[in-house]
């Protein structure tokens, strides 16, 4: 029989110690008593385990949809798809360029920043921006001649062509933008 | 970087509501856990998780952040769970566990078994039937400060109990894990006849 304190502490007490709860004084006490007392020190092994095994179990996992409901039931529209967040971004620079491409497109082809006659062929990438450009000159001459023959008020006067051609475009992009564009990211997003 | 809670409120605050789907994914799982141990029904706790986050967003003005989110968002849960088992109790009283009948402690022999049959392949199941099978108040407590990870002084906080009680509830509830491991344990190993 060893000499220390053989007065076993309390399960409670114990279990305060295995969950380092004590002050300092009682836990260097049961740290004494522990390292003498096999049947303490057994209990405390198994309090311990079993802390270790509560501590693995994983928690529930909710319904794959529950945040979606919470948020419909706050009537707050969930968080967009990383895809949207980006589209959200790229889609007005995507509508800068288109219109800054038919702006230049129909500035350059119709003359009035460098008429065809300057063009000088230069290699096979050249080739293939003429060829672009011819089969955009058709384009547009076709589209010339069907806002003659419909919108041929608004080619009245030579000077005005142009603008007002523009202002069709604008304005079908502006269109386009408010009633299809704008309202489908906001349903996205 | 994931933000904080706290960075996640302000910009909920200013104006940027969908970001609350972000604490809902960071605490729904660990909410339903506090929940289904508190409320024993799958149905039911989903139901007060839903009520308790939809409360917790009503009053996300009057979060003043003098404690941390999880536990003011535990509190609210908490008190929603309450009121439904006070309704419940009304209706079908609580059957299990009493406590007269309570017997804390486990024998040398019983801690031995423990510590050599603990390496069970099931035994994560088995402890999650047994917390299952707890009354209410000692398997709260027990998930708050395992499966939430939470002080004894934040579980004081969220129950309004005193650590003394705290301390107590704790204690039984690990009890009840011993003393049924070891009946069962002590039927496995028992010889056939």
């Amino acid at each position: 029989m060893n000499e220390v304190n053989m007065e076993h502490p309390t399960e409670i007490t114990l279990q305060e110690y295995s969950d380092r709860m004590l002050d300092r004084a009682t836990e260097a006490a049961l740290d004494d008593h522990v390292r003498l007392c096999e049947e303490c020190a057994l209990k405390l092994r198994a309090f311990r385990l079993l802390d270790e095994k509560l501590r693995e179990i994983p928690p529930d996992r909710a319904e794959k949809d529950f945040t979606r409901r919470v948020m419909a039931s706050l009537h707050i529209d969930p968080a967009p798809a990383v895809y949207w967040s980006i589209a959200k971004y790229l889609a007005p620079v995507f509508s800068l360029i288109l219109v800054l491409s038919i702006v230049f497109a129909v500035f350059y082809f119709s003359g009035a920043i460098q008429g065809p006659e300057n063009r000088q062929s230069n290699g096979r990438i050249w080739a293939v921006g003429e060829y672009a450009g011819n089969m955009a000159t058709g384009g547009i001459k076709a589209l010339n001649a069907w806002g003659g023959k419909y919108f041929s008020f608004a080619f009245a006067k030579e000077n005005f062509n142009l603008t007002i051609f523009l202002l069709i475009v604008f304005a079908g992009v502006a269109v386009l933008d408010k009633y299809f564009l704008v309202p489908m990211m906001r349903k996205r997003s | 970087m994931s933000l904080s809670d706290s960075e996640i409120i302000e910009s909920i605050r200013g104006g940027a509501p969908r970001h609350f789907a972000v604490l809902i994914d960071r605490y729904k799982d660990r909410g339903l856990t506090l929940a289904l141990h508190m409320l024993k029904n799958r149905e039911d706790a989903e139901e007060a998780l839903q009520d308790a986050f939809i409360r917790a967003y009503n009053a996300l003005n009057r979060f003043e952040g003098a404690s941390k989110f999880s536990t003011w968002f535990y509190r609210i849960l908490y008190n929603v769970c309450l009121t439904r088992l006070e309704r419940r109790k009304r209706q079908v009283p609580e059957s299990s566990y009493d406590d007269e009948q309570f017997r804390p402690g486990i024998s040398s022999t019983g801690a031995f078994l423990l510590e050599t049959e603990f390496e069970r392949k099931n035994m994560v199941d088995y402890l999650k039937g047994i917390i299952n099978e707890m009354p209410a108040k000692y398997s709260t407590i027990l998930s708050l400060f395992y499966f939430q990870d939470l002080s004894h002084n934040e579980i004081c906080e969220i129950t309004k109990l005193s650590l003394g009680t705290v301390k107590v509830h704790l204690f039984r509830a690990r009890a009840i894990l011993q003393r049924r491991l070891v009946n069962e344990f002590q039927k496995e190993t028992a010889p056939s006849i």
